[in-house]
């Protein structure tokens, strides 16, 4: 066996997009806290359910989600869910819907709760957003049962790594016993307790 | 105008064709429309900022190793933006020259890595190579999800075991056969 070989890479900001900075993240937020005022709850929905759709179908390329693909699609919940998919018309109202970028979006969060220059940057609000203009254009690809299931798994697990990530650094051990209000807390006392 | 309720009726089935067309360039009229409202809706919506990859030297990795040994690939992840960043490093299907696709079990350590600005982290993958694993150079990429521009190709080259127990099982590896041969032809007709 070769002794492992490394390699290394660089995460830059897309040159087309506006970069990752505090002020940018807290703008993209606000924006999308304003323009769930402006669309209805099946547009929000049906634009969410896109984005874990397209990020089921970007899961799938991995050897782990391919496993997991070819797991359910060969057993009854693939069968059910695909009926269900079908008859309910999901799939037809979820590829019709722009895809929101799901992963990005909590990623960006997650980021936000770790920015130093937060409670700064927030007064200097509102800060204008871009608009993802050609980009955000529909996704040609349909939406399918299989695909919003390993988005919603892929998601899932991030958003569980991204918040045990969150506490580790001050995170207590597990065995640990936490006194509150001092060590010499007496016993309530009084001729009504027992 | 007389409108036969016969639908046989000469002039009563060109209406009625006539209305059908009519009704079907309406309904098409309508989903191009709400089709382009949604196209609309999307290119509206607030941008959310993104991460791309640039592979720094190299951008392939490769090791080679027995099977039913283990090989290793080490990747060092560097944030270059002004926010904290989460990779998660995941590994694609590895095919070689004679189809042979696998599935392989790689184990990243650690499973996600959140990243402060200019922080560097390394991330490492244990693949073990399944015992009947045919020997060759099984290609794939690793990618780190959600992050759609770039990939780092990786060639894994098996070795032959010593005694020449280098024969695919069943259970583990399936490579597919050719679209018109016998045993393609079988496994159809097994199909249900």
């Amino acid at each position: 066996m070769t002794p492992p070989q490394s390699g290394r890479i660089r995460l830059v900001d897309g040159v087309d997009g506006p970069g990752r900075t505090t002020a940018t993240l807290v703008a993209s937020l606000a924006a999308r806290l304003a323009v769930l005022h402006m669309v209805s709850g099946a547009e929000a929905i049906g634009s969410l359910t896109a984005g874990f759709c397209a990020l089921g179908r970007e899961v799938s390329r991995t050897a782990e989600g391919a496993r997991l693909r070819r797991a359910i699609e060969a057993g009854r919940p693939g069968l059910n869910g695909n009926a269900l998919w079908s008859t309910l018309r999901i799939g037809e109202w979820a590829s019709e819907m722009p895809a929101s970028p799901v992963l990005d979006q909590l990623r960006n969060d997650v980021a936000l709760l770790l920015a130093p220059d937060l409670e700064a940057t927030l007064e200097l609000l509102p800060i204008p957003s871009q608009i993802t203009g050609a980009a955000g254009s529909l996704d040609e690809e349909p939406s399918t049962f299989i695909d919003c299931l390993l988005g919603l798994w892929a998601f899932s697990r991030e958003l569980i790594r991204a918040v045990e990530a969150l506490a580790a650094p001050t995170l207590p051990p597990a065995e640990e016993m936490v006194t509150w209000g001092g060590a010499n807390v007496s016993e309530p006392e009084g001729s009504l307790l027992r | 105008m007389r409108i036969a309720n016969d639908p046989s009726g000469g002039s009563g089935g060109s209406l009625s064709d006539l209305f059908r067309l009519q009704s079907e360039f309406y309904a098409r009229l309508a989903e191009e429309t709400m089709r382009y409202l949604r196209r609309l809706q999307g290119a509206a919506a607030p941008v959310a900022p993104g991460t791309v990859l640039m592979p720094n030297g190299a951008a392939e990795l490769r090791v080679s190793g027995g099977s039913g040994a283990a090989v290793e690939l080490k990747l060092e992840v560097e944030n270059r933006q002004r926010v904290h960043s989460i990779v998660t490093p995941m590994l694609s299907t590895l095919v070689n020259a004679s189809g042979v696709t696998w599935f392989p079990a790689a184990e990243p350590t650690p499973a996600s890595v959140l990243l402060a600005p200019g922080e560097v982290a390394t991330v490492s993958l244990k693949l073990p190579v399944p015992d009947g694993l045919p020997p060759g150079a099984y290609r794939g990429a690793l990618l780190l999800l959600g992050f759609l521009e770039g990939a780092i190709n990786v060639e894994v080259t098996v070795a032959r075991r010593a005694g020449g127990r280098g024969r695919a099982s069943q259970a583990t590896v399936k490579a597919a056969p050719p679209s018109g041969s016998k045993s393609a032809r079988r496994a159809r007709q097994r199909r249900p």
